[in-house]
């Protein structure tokens, strides 16, 4: 049998076991009131980095997908598109022919100017009724006919000048 | 070796039981305070290290690796604390030797007697406590160089040193 190296009074009495008990738990105790749970900074990194990642493949999804729609946009949405931009520049002009106007001219320009708004106010309606509730042949069709007639008045604005020379 | 009811009063002591941590107190505060009253000359002295190794390792508990066990790494953070007051020990005691002075003695199992453990206490404390550690405690060299941060070969080297001087102490008084 090994001998015996400790002998009984080595170890602690209940009180100073219970003394010593008493600051540990103090000190434990404290401990857990000023720290939060320990941050694990291996995980901390590697969550930056799989945040990183996920942020590359979220803009690179987002690039793809806006460039596969744009590519894949029907072709009255083009056509929309297109005759939208030309008749605003078309009526980027107009102040210029209501300054150059004079007193007899300018309430028939401006007439024609608060009729291509009303029209402006209709295309926009079908438009964004287009948006919510999806696109008809009869939306597109009087979509149509109002930019025909948003040129027809736009034409007329132009070419008012000659007219009246 | 790590125990089961270890691991898992560790893991319950930091989810936030206090009872496990009072579970992990009671399993091993004998044998700390045993082993710390070989190195102290007071009871209070004792008490005061054996109560600060547990509230470091309570509070350094989330950085326990489990790769020792918990007594070894308890007692490593007593160590560290007596190391505190003896400052450069390890540099004044644990310089390279050469081992080929000091070879093993084939008498040598026969030292770990009850006259033996009389003798201890005349070691200095550096001696006295690696001869505990291994002699009475039952650790391995590597789990003292690891507790002591030094190196094996070193340990070994102590343990015989401490081992010789006992030897020459006892033919000394018993002739």
């Amino acid at each position: 049998m090994k001998p015996k190296f400790y002998t009984p009074n080595d170890s602690p009495s209940e009180m100073e076991r219970e003394s010593m008990w008493n600051q540990i738990e103090l000190a434990v105790a404290e401990q857990k009131l000023h720290t939060l749970k320990p941050l694990h900074w291996r995980s901390f990194w590697f969550g930056c980095a799989a945040s990183i990642l996920i942020l590359f493949s979220i803009i690179g999804l987002y690039a793809v997908t806006k460039t596969l729609f744009s590519e894949s946009r029907p072709q009255a949405y083009i056509l929309d598109s297109t005759y939208e931009r030309a008749m605003n520049q078309l009526i980027s002009v107009t102040p210029n022919l209501v300054k150059q106007a004079g007193e007899v001219e300018r309430p028939i320009l401006e007439s024609k100017i608060k009729n291509i708004e009303d029209l402006d106010a209709m295309i926009d309606e079908i438009r964004n009724d287009m948006l919510l509730n999806g696109s008809s042949d009869i939306k597109r069709r009087q979509l149509k006919r109002l930019y025909a007639m948003k040129m027809d008045h736009v034409k007329e604005l132009l070419l008012f000048d000659e007219v009246s020379m | 070796m790590q125990t089961f009811d270890d691991i898992k009063l560790i893991d319950l002591a930091l989810d936030g039981s206090q009872a496990a941590y009072r579970m992990l107190y009671d399993k091993h505060v004998d044998s700390l305070f045993r082993f710390v009253q070989q190195f102290r000359s007071t009871r209070s002295d004792t008490a005061d290290l054996v109560q600060q190794s547990f509230i470091k390792c309570f509070t350094k508990l989330h950085a326990f690796q489990k790769q020792s066990s918990f007594k070894t790494w308890l007692f490593g953070i007593a160590v560290r604390e007596m190391q505190m007051d003896w400052r450069t020990w390890k540099d004044r005691f644990f310089e390279e030797i050469d081992e080929d002075q000091l070879q093993p003695n084939e008498d040598e199992d026969k030292l770990v007697t009850a006259d033996i453990f009389k003798q201890v206490h005349k070691l200095d404390e550096q001696k006295k406590m690696v001869f505990l550690l291994f002699a009475v405690e039952g650790y391995t060299h590597k789990e003292i160089s690891e507790l002591l941060e030094i190196k094996e070969s070193h340990c070994r080297t102590v343990l015989t040193r401490a081992k010789n001087e006992l030897r020459n102490r006892l033919k000394e008084s018993h002739p």
